[in-house]
């Protein structure tokens, strides 16, 4: 898994590339958490890239949205395709966040 | 299962979770299953190997986890995972609540959950010292998987 961050004014953009598991979804919590420390309220993950996510991935995503939620920012959903969209829906974490199409109608969204 | 089916043993480690899922794969392209129920299997395999990891041994303690396959008929995969651990019995755990509000949602319990979403069957049994957890995965399941 690789992530690449990019500032887009207030917004931060994070894109996850590749599978996150077990293995390294402490990795994906610790970048997030790190631009949250920073101040940075409006979180976006571009997930058009991600094929694979467990439950620990899940549960990354979980604790930065409530993380997010206490400071009064938002983690944003995009771009979910495949097997990542379809465990969403089934553990209906796709009610739990703001879900887009893209990371453009995320971003105006913010 | 008889002892002529593939069998894979190795620690109970985080680190042995791939050599699992690619053991597991061997099955599925035994069996004939399509492509896109293979990350179906990498998460369910992930999921119970996981369990095992963190819950099923002493900390400290070396622990074995024996993955085997069979293939019942083509197109539909069994896969049996085992550990020497305590004994537990994850088809006693209550459904999660999966309420919308991000606010209301507990941290983590979708492991088990999702496994018996995405199987056709799920069974256990404690044998001997062993947790023997089984599950049965094919191209029909994957396509109603969370239906």
């Amino acid at each position: 898994m690789t992530i690449e961050s990019t500032q887009n004014g207030p917004s931060v953009v994070l894109k996850v590339i590749g599978r996150m598991d077990a293995g390294n979804a402490q990795a994906f919590e610790e970048a997030c958490t790190a631009w949250v420390n920073q101040g940075t309220k409006n979180l976006i993950i571009d997930m058009s890239e991600l094929a694979y996510v467990s439950s620990m991935g899940l549960r990354a995503f979980v604790v930065v949205g409530k993380l997010l939620q206490e400071k009064g920012g938002t983690l944003r959903l995009s771009a979910l395709t495949g097997l990542v969209k379809q465990v969403f829906e089934i553990t209906r974490l796709s009610n739990a966040f703001p879900m887009h199409d893209s990371v453009d109608a995320a971003l105006a969204d913010v | 299962m008889p002892d002529a089916n593939p069998r894979l043993s190795v620690a109970a480690d985080l680190a042995s979770l791939e050599s699992a899922t690619e053991f597991a794969r061997g099955g599925a392209a035994a069996a004939g299953l399509p492509e896109n129920c293979w990350g179906h299997l990498d998460l369910v395999v992930e999921e119970i190997f996981v369990n095992v990891v963190r819950y099923a041994y002493s900390a400290g303690t070396p622990g074995v986890v024996e993955v085997t396959y069979c293939v019942p008929r083509p197109g539909l995969l069994s896969v049996e995972i085992a550990d020497q651990g305590a004994e537990y019995n994850p088809l006693t755990l209550r459904e999660p609540n999966l309420p919308g509000s991000l606010k209301e949602r507990s941290v983590g319990g979708l492991g088990v959950f999702l496994v018996r979403q995405l199987t056709e069957s799920l069974d256990y049994r404690r044998d001997r010292g062993w947790n023997r957890l089984r599950f049965r995965i094919s191209a029909e399941s994957a396509a109603s998987a969370g239906q």
